[in-house]
Protein backbone atom coordinates (compact mmCIF):
# COMPACT_ATOMS: atom_id res chain seq x y z
CA UNK A 1 0.00 0.00 0.00
CA UNK A 2 1.42 3.40 -0.91
CA UNK A 3 2.58 5.49 2.05
CA UNK A 4 -0.06 8.15 1.42
CA UNK A 5 -2.81 5.60 1.26
CA UNK A 6 -1.52 3.93 4.36
CA UNK A 7 -1.60 7.17 6.29
CA UNK A 8 -5.12 7.84 5.20
CA UNK A 9 -6.15 4.38 6.16
CA UNK A 10 -4.47 4.73 9.54
CA UNK A 11 -6.33 7.96 10.20
CA UNK A 12 -9.68 6.40 9.42
CA UNK A 13 -8.79 3.33 11.38
CA UNK A 14 -7.71 5.46 14.31
CA UNK A 15 -11.07 7.16 14.46
CA UNK A 16 -12.93 3.92 14.21
CA UNK A 17 -10.71 2.09 16.66
CA UNK A 18 -11.02 4.77 19.28
CA UNK A 19 -7.38 5.79 19.47
CA UNK A 20 -6.85 9.21 20.97
CA UNK A 21 -3.28 9.90 19.91
CA UNK A 22 -2.19 11.11 16.54
CA UNK A 23 -1.47 8.22 14.25
CA UNK A 24 0.31 9.58 11.25
CA UNK A 25 3.47 7.55 11.49
CA UNK A 26 6.81 8.11 13.18
CA UNK A 27 7.03 11.82 12.44
CA UNK A 28 3.79 12.64 14.16
CA UNK A 29 4.31 10.12 16.89
CA UNK A 30 7.46 11.87 18.00
CA UNK A 31 5.93 15.31 17.84
CA UNK A 32 5.44 17.30 20.97
CA UNK A 33 1.88 17.37 22.23
CA UNK A 34 1.72 21.11 21.78
CA UNK A 35 2.13 20.69 18.03
CA UNK A 36 -1.10 18.74 17.69
CA UNK A 37 -4.29 20.69 17.28
CA UNK A 38 -7.56 18.88 16.82
CA UNK A 39 -10.77 20.72 16.15
CA UNK A 40 -14.27 20.13 14.86
CA UNK A 41 -16.22 22.25 12.42
CA UNK A 42 -19.97 22.86 12.23
CA UNK A 43 -21.92 25.16 9.96
CA UNK A 44 -25.46 26.52 9.93
CA UNK A 45 -25.99 24.62 13.11
CA UNK A 46 -28.37 26.73 15.15
CA UNK A 47 -31.76 25.39 14.13
CA UNK A 48 -32.75 23.72 17.36
CA UNK A 49 -34.12 20.90 15.23
CA UNK A 50 -33.72 17.22 15.89
CA UNK A 51 -31.00 16.99 13.27
CA UNK A 52 -28.83 19.49 15.11
CA UNK A 53 -29.09 17.45 18.29
CA UNK A 54 -28.23 14.29 16.39
CA UNK A 55 -25.15 15.88 14.87
CA UNK A 56 -24.17 17.08 18.33
CA UNK A 57 -24.54 13.54 19.66
CA UNK A 58 -22.41 12.23 16.81
CA UNK A 59 -19.77 14.84 17.65
CA UNK A 60 -19.78 13.73 21.25
CA UNK A 61 -19.37 10.13 20.21
CA UNK A 62 -16.53 11.02 17.88
CA UNK A 63 -14.83 13.05 20.56
CA UNK A 64 -14.60 10.04 22.81
CA UNK A 65 -12.37 8.55 20.15
CA UNK A 66 -10.80 11.68 18.73
CA UNK A 67 -10.77 14.32 21.44
CA UNK A 68 -11.03 17.65 19.69
CA UNK A 69 -10.56 20.67 21.88
CA UNK A 70 -12.18 23.35 19.73
CA UNK A 71 -15.23 23.71 17.55
CA UNK A 72 -15.32 26.28 14.76
CA UNK A 73 -18.79 27.59 13.96
CA UNK A 74 -19.29 28.73 10.37
CA UNK A 75 -22.22 31.04 10.97
CA UNK A 76 -26.00 30.81 11.32
CA UNK A 77 -25.25 29.77 14.84
CA UNK A 78 -28.65 30.82 16.20
CA UNK A 79 -31.51 31.07 13.73
CA UNK A 80 -34.44 33.32 14.54
CA UNK A 81 -32.65 36.11 16.35
CA UNK A 82 -30.91 36.44 19.64
CA UNK A 83 -32.58 35.53 22.91
CA UNK A 84 -31.51 33.70 25.99
CA UNK A 85 -34.01 30.98 25.11
CA UNK A 86 -32.55 30.62 21.63
CA UNK A 87 -29.05 30.33 23.03
CA UNK A 88 -30.16 27.53 25.31
CA UNK A 89 -32.22 25.60 22.78
CA UNK A 90 -29.95 26.03 19.78
CA UNK A 91 -26.54 25.96 21.39
CA UNK A 92 -26.17 25.19 25.07
CA UNK A 93 -28.52 22.22 25.18
CA UNK A 94 -27.45 20.39 22.03
CA UNK A 95 -23.75 20.84 22.79
CA UNK A 96 -24.05 20.45 26.57
CA UNK A 97 -21.85 17.37 26.73
CA UNK A 98 -19.12 19.09 24.74
CA UNK A 99 -19.38 22.30 26.75
CA UNK A 100 -19.30 20.37 30.00
CA UNK A 101 -16.17 18.62 28.77
CA UNK A 102 -14.48 21.96 28.29
CA UNK A 103 -14.63 22.12 24.51
CA UNK A 104 -14.42 25.71 23.35
CA UNK A 105 -16.54 27.06 20.52
CA UNK A 106 -15.33 29.85 18.24
CA UNK A 107 -18.04 31.43 16.13
CA UNK A 108 -18.22 33.43 12.96
CA UNK A 109 -21.35 35.31 11.99
CA UNK A 110 -23.80 34.19 9.33
CA UNK A 111 -26.60 36.09 7.65
CA UNK A 112 -29.08 34.67 10.17
CA UNK A 113 -27.01 35.67 13.17
CA UNK A 114 -27.71 38.59 15.40
CA UNK A 115 -24.87 40.98 16.15
CA UNK A 116 -25.63 40.35 19.81
CA UNK A 117 -23.86 37.01 19.46
CA UNK A 118 -20.55 38.87 19.43
CA UNK A 119 -20.90 39.38 23.16
CA UNK A 120 -22.11 35.90 23.99
CA UNK A 121 -19.27 34.46 26.04
CA UNK A 122 -19.36 30.84 24.84
CA UNK A 123 -18.82 31.99 21.24
CA UNK A 124 -15.45 33.55 22.16
CA UNK A 125 -15.87 36.53 19.86
CA UNK A 126 -14.95 39.10 22.49
CA UNK A 127 -17.44 41.56 21.06
CA UNK A 128 -15.79 41.57 17.62
CA UNK A 129 -17.18 40.79 14.17
CA UNK A 130 -13.86 39.27 13.16
CA UNK A 131 -10.94 38.04 15.16
CA UNK A 132 -7.95 35.72 15.13
CA UNK A 133 -6.49 33.24 17.54
CA UNK A 134 -3.72 30.69 17.64
CA UNK A 135 -3.57 27.11 18.77
CA UNK A 136 -0.28 25.27 18.41
CA UNK A 137 0.78 25.37 14.79
CA UNK A 138 -2.47 26.85 13.57
CA UNK A 139 -3.54 30.46 13.18
CA UNK A 140 -7.30 30.76 12.90
CA UNK A 141 -8.97 33.74 11.24
CA UNK A 142 -12.69 34.18 11.90
CA UNK A 143 -14.19 36.59 9.39
CA UNK A 144 -17.52 38.33 8.98
CA UNK A 145 -18.43 37.57 5.37
CA UNK A 146 -21.73 39.45 5.73
CA UNK A 147 -19.88 42.71 5.65
CA UNK A 148 -16.43 42.57 4.10
CA UNK A 149 -15.51 46.22 4.26
CA UNK A 150 -12.20 48.02 3.95
CA UNK A 151 -11.43 47.87 7.61
CA UNK A 152 -11.90 44.10 7.79
CA UNK A 153 -9.81 43.50 4.69
CA UNK A 154 -7.08 45.75 6.08
CA UNK A 155 -7.20 43.95 9.41
CA UNK A 156 -7.00 40.56 7.70
CA UNK A 157 -4.02 41.56 5.59
CA UNK A 158 -2.21 42.84 8.66
CA UNK A 159 -2.94 39.64 10.57
CA UNK A 160 -1.89 37.41 7.70
CA UNK A 161 1.29 39.39 7.20
CA UNK A 162 2.18 38.82 10.82
CA UNK A 163 1.24 35.16 10.90
CA UNK A 164 4.14 32.78 11.41
CA UNK A 165 2.06 29.67 11.98
CA UNK A 166 2.57 26.58 9.87
CA UNK A 167 -1.12 26.41 9.15
CA UNK A 168 -3.45 29.25 8.38
CA UNK A 169 -7.13 28.43 8.57
CA UNK A 170 -9.81 30.97 7.69
CA UNK A 171 -13.46 30.40 8.50
CA UNK A 172 -16.52 32.42 7.65
CA UNK A 173 -20.07 31.92 6.50
CA UNK A 174 -20.33 32.56 2.77
CA UNK A 175 -18.41 30.13 0.53
CA UNK A 176 -16.09 31.50 -2.11
CA UNK A 177 -16.67 28.27 -3.98
CA UNK A 178 -19.73 26.07 -3.77
CA UNK A 179 -21.52 23.74 -6.14
CA UNK A 180 -24.81 23.84 -4.27
CA UNK A 181 -27.86 25.03 -6.09
CA UNK A 182 -29.33 27.14 -3.30
CA UNK A 183 -26.60 29.77 -3.04
CA UNK A 184 -23.45 28.63 -4.80
CA UNK A 185 -20.16 30.49 -5.03
CA UNK A 186 -19.99 34.00 -3.60
CA UNK A 187 -18.07 35.48 -6.48
CA UNK A 188 -18.12 39.06 -5.27
CA UNK A 189 -16.62 38.05 -1.96
CA UNK A 190 -14.15 35.87 -3.78
CA UNK A 191 -12.85 38.79 -5.80
CA UNK A 192 -11.87 40.79 -2.73
CA UNK A 193 -10.85 37.97 -0.39
CA UNK A 194 -9.17 35.32 -2.47
CA UNK A 195 -6.12 37.42 -3.44
CA UNK A 196 -5.24 37.80 0.25
CA UNK A 197 -5.74 34.11 0.96
CA UNK A 198 -3.43 33.19 -1.90
CA UNK A 199 -0.83 35.86 -1.25
CA UNK A 200 -0.36 34.96 2.39
CA UNK A 201 -0.55 31.20 2.06
CA UNK A 202 -3.82 30.33 3.73
CA UNK A 203 -4.14 26.59 3.25
CA UNK A 204 -7.67 25.87 4.43
CA UNK A 205 -10.92 27.82 4.19
CA UNK A 206 -14.10 26.63 5.88
CA UNK A 207 -17.54 28.02 5.07
CA UNK A 208 -21.20 27.16 5.39
CA UNK A 209 -24.34 28.88 4.03
CA UNK A 210 -25.18 26.04 1.66
CA UNK A 211 -26.69 23.19 3.65
CA UNK A 212 -24.55 20.45 2.21
CA UNK A 213 -21.04 19.09 2.58
CA UNK A 214 -18.53 19.73 -0.14
CA UNK A 215 -14.78 19.70 -0.44
CA UNK A 216 -13.61 21.60 -3.45
CA UNK A 217 -10.68 20.69 -5.59
CA UNK A 218 -7.86 22.98 -4.40
CA UNK A 219 -8.17 26.42 -5.91
CA UNK A 220 -4.86 28.27 -6.30
CA UNK A 221 -3.38 26.13 -3.53
CA UNK A 222 -6.23 26.67 -1.09
CA UNK A 223 -8.46 23.83 0.02
CA UNK A 224 -12.06 24.94 0.49
CA UNK A 225 -14.73 23.15 2.48
CA UNK A 226 -18.44 23.86 2.64
CA UNK A 227 -19.98 22.41 5.77
CA UNK A 228 -23.42 23.97 6.14
CA UNK A 229 -25.47 20.93 7.07
CA UNK A 230 -24.80 20.65 10.78
CA UNK A 231 -28.24 22.01 11.64
CA UNK A 232 -30.33 21.07 8.65
CA UNK A 233 -29.85 19.45 5.28
CA UNK A 234 -30.80 20.57 1.81
CA UNK A 235 -30.94 17.10 0.38
CA UNK A 236 -29.87 16.67 -3.21
CA UNK A 237 -28.83 20.29 -3.57
CA UNK A 238 -25.31 19.69 -4.82
CA UNK A 239 -24.95 20.38 -8.50
CA UNK A 240 -23.07 17.91 -10.61
CA UNK A 241 -21.69 20.15 -13.28
CA UNK A 242 -19.64 22.75 -11.45
CA UNK A 243 -16.36 20.99 -12.02
CA UNK A 244 -15.29 22.20 -8.59
CA UNK A 245 -16.21 19.27 -6.40
CA UNK A 246 -13.61 16.90 -5.04
CA UNK A 247 -16.08 15.20 -2.72
CA UNK A 248 -19.67 16.20 -2.10
CA UNK A 249 -22.30 14.80 0.18
CA UNK A 250 -25.89 15.98 0.38
CA UNK A 251 -27.72 12.98 1.79
CA UNK A 252 -27.24 13.54 5.50
CA UNK A 253 -26.08 16.20 7.91
CA UNK A 254 -22.39 16.49 8.59
CA UNK A 255 -19.58 17.91 10.67
CA UNK A 256 -15.82 17.84 10.18
CA UNK A 257 -12.95 16.87 12.43
CA UNK A 258 -9.52 18.22 11.57
CA UNK A 259 -6.18 17.39 13.09
CA UNK A 260 -3.10 19.47 12.41
CA UNK A 261 0.44 18.49 13.21
CA UNK A 262 3.47 20.38 12.08
CA UNK A 263 3.59 18.50 8.80
CA UNK A 264 0.14 17.20 8.05
CA UNK A 265 -3.40 18.39 8.32
CA UNK A 266 -5.87 15.50 8.29
CA UNK A 267 -9.59 15.89 7.92
CA UNK A 268 -12.67 13.76 8.13
CA UNK A 269 -16.26 14.67 7.41
CA UNK A 270 -18.75 12.59 9.33
CA UNK A 271 -22.49 12.15 9.20
CA UNK A 272 -25.07 11.91 11.97
CA UNK A 273 -24.37 8.21 12.17
CA UNK A 274 -20.64 8.83 12.38
CA UNK A 275 -20.20 7.45 8.92
CA UNK A 276 -17.14 8.87 7.21
CA UNK A 277 -18.21 10.70 4.09
CA UNK A 278 -14.86 12.21 3.23
CA UNK A 279 -11.33 12.07 4.54
CA UNK A 280 -7.92 13.12 3.44
CA UNK A 281 -4.86 15.13 4.27
CA UNK A 282 -2.86 18.16 3.23
CA UNK A 283 0.91 17.92 3.41
CA UNK A 284 2.58 21.12 4.57
CA UNK A 285 6.02 20.23 3.21
CA UNK A 286 4.68 19.94 -0.28
CA UNK A 287 3.94 23.68 -0.13
CA UNK A 288 1.02 22.89 -2.35
CA UNK A 289 -2.13 21.38 -0.96
CA UNK A 290 -1.99 17.76 -1.96
CA UNK A 291 -5.34 16.42 -1.00
CA UNK A 292 -6.15 12.77 -1.01
CA UNK A 293 -9.83 12.30 -0.54
CA UNK A 294 -12.22 9.47 -0.31
CA UNK A 295 -15.93 8.87 -0.23
CA UNK A 296 -18.50 9.30 -2.90
CA UNK A 297 -21.08 11.94 -3.57
CA UNK A 298 -24.25 11.04 -1.75
CA UNK A 299 -22.97 7.75 -0.46
CA UNK A 300 -21.75 7.67 3.12
CA UNK A 301 -19.65 4.76 4.14
CA UNK A 302 -20.71 2.52 6.94
CA UNK A 303 -18.83 2.88 10.21
CA UNK A 304 -16.06 0.38 10.50
CA UNK A 305 -15.35 0.29 6.81
CA UNK A 306 -12.16 1.83 5.53
CA UNK A 307 -12.63 4.16 2.63
CA UNK A 308 -11.29 3.71 -0.84
CA UNK A 309 -8.44 6.03 -1.58
CA UNK A 310 -7.85 7.28 -5.09
CA UNK A 311 -4.46 6.38 -6.50
CA UNK B 1 -40.06 50.76 26.69
CA UNK B 2 -37.16 52.89 27.86
CA UNK B 3 -34.91 52.16 30.76
CA UNK B 4 -34.22 54.69 33.52
CA UNK B 5 -30.66 55.03 32.38
CA UNK B 6 -31.83 55.77 28.89
CA UNK B 7 -34.09 58.57 30.11
CA UNK B 8 -31.32 60.10 32.15
CA UNK B 9 -29.05 60.54 29.21
CA UNK B 10 -31.56 61.94 26.79
CA UNK B 11 -30.77 65.54 27.55
CA UNK B 12 -27.05 65.26 27.00
CA UNK B 13 -27.49 63.18 23.92
CA UNK B 14 -29.93 65.68 22.44
CA UNK B 15 -27.14 68.21 22.48
CA UNK B 16 -24.87 65.85 20.60
CA UNK B 17 -27.64 64.95 18.22
CA UNK B 18 -28.20 68.52 17.16
CA UNK B 19 -25.62 68.48 14.35
CA UNK B 20 -27.45 65.56 12.80
CA UNK B 21 -30.53 67.60 12.13
CA UNK B 22 -29.32 71.16 11.85
CA UNK B 23 -28.54 71.94 8.27
CA UNK B 24 -29.44 68.55 6.96
CA UNK B 25 -31.46 70.12 4.18
CA UNK B 26 -29.60 73.41 4.02
CA UNK B 27 -28.80 75.24 0.77
CA UNK B 28 -25.10 74.78 1.52
CA UNK B 29 -25.52 71.06 1.45
CA UNK B 30 -27.33 71.15 -1.88
CA UNK B 31 -24.55 73.15 -3.52
CA UNK B 32 -21.71 71.06 -2.15
CA UNK B 33 -19.09 69.77 -4.55
CA UNK B 34 -18.42 66.01 -4.59
CA UNK B 35 -15.46 66.43 -2.24
CA UNK B 36 -17.38 68.72 0.05
CA UNK B 37 -20.39 66.44 0.03
CA UNK B 38 -18.33 63.50 1.22
CA UNK B 39 -16.77 65.69 3.90
CA UNK B 40 -20.23 66.79 4.94
CA UNK B 41 -21.37 63.18 5.08
CA UNK B 42 -18.33 62.27 7.15
CA UNK B 43 -19.19 65.06 9.55
CA UNK B 44 -22.71 63.70 9.92
CA UNK B 45 -21.37 60.22 10.51
CA UNK B 46 -18.90 61.54 13.07
CA UNK B 47 -21.66 63.40 14.87
CA UNK B 48 -23.79 60.29 14.99
CA UNK B 49 -20.89 58.21 16.29
CA UNK B 50 -20.26 60.82 18.98
CA UNK B 51 -23.87 60.46 20.05
CA UNK B 52 -23.60 56.69 19.94
CA UNK B 53 -20.45 56.70 22.04
CA UNK B 54 -21.93 59.14 24.51
CA UNK B 55 -24.87 56.82 25.01
CA UNK B 56 -22.56 53.83 25.35
CA UNK B 57 -20.41 55.55 27.95
CA UNK B 58 -23.41 56.59 29.99
CA UNK B 59 -24.94 53.15 29.87
CA UNK B 60 -21.72 51.47 30.87
CA UNK B 61 -21.41 53.94 33.66
CA UNK B 62 -24.83 52.88 34.81
CA UNK B 63 -23.73 49.26 34.83
CA UNK B 64 -26.09 48.34 32.06
CA UNK B 65 -26.04 44.67 31.21
CA UNK B 66 -23.45 44.17 28.48
CA UNK B 67 -23.59 40.44 28.64
CA UNK B 68 -25.89 38.56 26.34
CA UNK B 69 -26.93 36.24 29.10
CA UNK B 70 -30.45 37.49 29.56
CA UNK B 71 -32.58 40.29 30.89
CA UNK B 72 -32.70 43.69 29.22
CA UNK B 73 -29.77 43.61 26.87
CA UNK B 74 -27.25 46.32 26.41
CA UNK B 75 -28.27 46.66 22.78
CA UNK B 76 -31.92 47.24 23.54
CA UNK B 77 -31.08 49.86 26.11
CA UNK B 78 -28.66 51.51 23.72
CA UNK B 79 -31.28 51.56 20.98
CA UNK B 80 -33.78 53.15 23.37
CA UNK B 81 -31.25 55.79 24.34
CA UNK B 82 -30.31 56.72 20.79
CA UNK B 83 -33.91 56.67 19.62
CA UNK B 84 -34.89 59.06 22.38
CA UNK B 85 -31.99 61.33 21.66
CA UNK B 86 -32.97 61.41 17.98
CA UNK B 87 -36.71 61.63 18.33
CA UNK B 88 -36.94 64.04 15.45
CA UNK B 89 -34.65 62.08 13.15
CA UNK B 90 -35.77 62.00 9.53
CA UNK B 91 -34.47 60.33 6.38
CA UNK B 92 -31.57 62.32 5.03
CA UNK B 93 -30.22 63.53 8.34
CA UNK B 94 -27.01 61.59 7.82
CA UNK B 95 -27.34 60.48 4.21
CA UNK B 96 -27.86 64.13 3.47
CA UNK B 97 -29.04 65.52 0.12
CA UNK B 98 -25.50 66.55 -0.74
CA UNK B 99 -24.29 62.96 -0.77
CA UNK B 100 -27.42 60.89 -1.34
CA UNK B 101 -27.46 61.15 -5.16
CA UNK B 102 -23.85 60.05 -5.34
CA UNK B 103 -24.47 57.05 -3.11
CA UNK B 104 -27.57 56.09 -5.06
CA UNK B 105 -25.62 56.36 -8.27
CA UNK B 106 -22.87 54.12 -6.89
CA UNK B 107 -25.38 51.49 -5.77
CA UNK B 108 -27.30 51.48 -9.02
CA UNK B 109 -24.18 51.47 -11.19
CA UNK B 110 -22.70 48.62 -9.20
CA UNK B 111 -25.80 46.53 -9.60
CA UNK B 112 -26.23 47.37 -13.26
CA UNK B 113 -22.68 46.25 -13.98
CA UNK B 114 -23.37 42.77 -12.67
CA UNK B 115 -24.67 39.83 -14.61
CA UNK B 116 -28.37 39.13 -14.27
CA UNK B 117 -27.91 36.01 -12.15
CA UNK B 118 -25.66 37.86 -9.76
CA UNK B 119 -28.15 40.73 -9.52
CA UNK B 120 -30.92 38.29 -8.73
CA UNK B 121 -28.81 36.53 -6.12
CA UNK B 122 -28.15 39.83 -4.36
CA UNK B 123 -31.78 40.94 -4.47
CA UNK B 124 -33.15 37.55 -3.45
CA UNK B 125 -31.44 37.70 -0.08
CA UNK B 126 -32.84 41.10 0.90
CA UNK B 127 -35.69 40.90 3.43
CA UNK B 128 -38.83 42.64 2.14
CA UNK B 129 -40.05 44.68 5.08
CA UNK B 130 -41.15 48.28 5.59
CA UNK B 131 -38.38 50.57 6.78
CA UNK B 132 -38.46 53.66 8.97
CA UNK B 133 -35.76 55.70 10.66
CA UNK B 134 -35.43 54.85 14.35
CA UNK B 135 -36.94 51.39 13.90
CA UNK B 136 -34.94 48.44 15.05
CA UNK B 137 -33.75 46.00 12.42
CA UNK B 138 -36.55 43.43 12.24
CA UNK B 139 -35.94 40.70 14.80
CA UNK B 140 -35.07 37.38 13.26
CA UNK B 141 -34.78 38.73 9.71
CA UNK B 142 -31.58 37.71 7.94
CA UNK B 143 -28.95 40.29 7.11
CA UNK B 144 -28.48 40.47 3.38
CA UNK B 145 -24.83 40.60 2.47
CA UNK B 146 -23.80 43.99 1.23
CA UNK B 147 -21.72 43.21 -1.88
CA UNK B 148 -18.06 43.65 -0.91
CA UNK B 149 -17.04 45.43 -4.09
CA UNK B 150 -19.84 47.92 -3.60
CA UNK B 151 -18.64 48.47 -0.04
CA UNK B 152 -15.23 49.36 -1.38
CA UNK B 153 -16.78 52.10 -3.51
CA UNK B 154 -19.13 53.65 -0.98
CA UNK B 155 -17.86 56.33 1.39
CA UNK B 156 -16.31 54.60 4.39
CA UNK B 157 -18.26 54.44 7.61
CA UNK B 158 -17.22 54.24 11.22
CA UNK B 159 -17.27 50.70 12.64
CA UNK B 160 -20.46 51.53 14.52
CA UNK B 161 -22.40 51.85 11.27
CA UNK B 162 -23.00 49.62 8.26
CA UNK B 163 -24.65 49.97 4.87
CA UNK B 164 -27.39 47.37 4.53
CA UNK B 165 -30.35 46.72 2.28
CA UNK B 166 -33.90 46.22 3.46
CA UNK B 167 -36.55 45.95 0.82
CA UNK B 168 -35.45 48.37 -1.91
CA UNK B 169 -33.97 50.70 0.65
CA UNK B 170 -30.35 51.32 1.58
CA UNK B 171 -30.15 51.79 5.33
CA UNK B 172 -27.49 52.92 7.74
CA UNK B 173 -27.57 50.37 10.52
CA UNK B 174 -26.15 50.99 13.97
CA UNK B 175 -24.62 47.59 14.56
CA UNK B 176 -24.41 47.76 18.33
CA UNK B 177 -27.92 49.13 18.76
CA UNK B 178 -29.53 47.23 15.88
CA UNK B 179 -31.10 50.53 14.93
CA UNK B 180 -31.92 51.98 11.52
CA UNK B 181 -30.48 55.45 11.79
CA UNK B 182 -31.00 56.67 8.22
CA UNK B 183 -32.17 55.42 4.84
CA UNK B 184 -32.23 56.02 1.11
CA UNK B 185 -35.38 54.77 -0.55
CA UNK B 186 -35.54 53.13 -3.96
CA UNK B 187 -31.86 52.34 -4.00
CA UNK B 188 -32.50 48.91 -5.44
CA UNK B 189 -34.65 47.97 -8.42
CA UNK B 190 -37.77 45.94 -7.90
CA UNK B 191 -36.97 42.28 -7.43
CA UNK B 192 -38.48 40.39 -10.36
Amino acid sequence: MPRASLRNFVFVATVLAGASASAYGPRAASADATTLVRFAVIGDSGTGLKGQYEVAAAMEATRSRLPFELVLMLGDNLYGGWSRKAAVERFERPYKALLDAGVQFYASLGNHDDAEERSYGPFHMSGERYYAFTRGNVDFFALDSNYMDRSQLGWLEQKLQGSRARWKVAFFHHPLYSSAGRHGSETDLRRVLEPLLIQYGVQVVLSGHDHVYERLTPQHGVTYFVCGSSGQLRRGNLGKGSGLTAIGFDQDQTFIVIEATAEILQFQALSRTNAVVDSGRINWSARVSTVIGSGERGAAQRPGVSLPVPP
Amino acid sequence: MCSKSARRIVLSCMILAAPLTLGARSPVARRASPVDSVALFEDRVAAYVALHNQCVRRLRGDDADRDSSGGPTFRQTLADSIRLARQGARPGDILCPAVAPRILQLVRADLAARERLEQEAILAEVPQVPVRVNDCYPAGAPLATTPPRLLLRLPPLAPELQYRFLGRTLILLDVDAGLIVDLLQDALPRHP
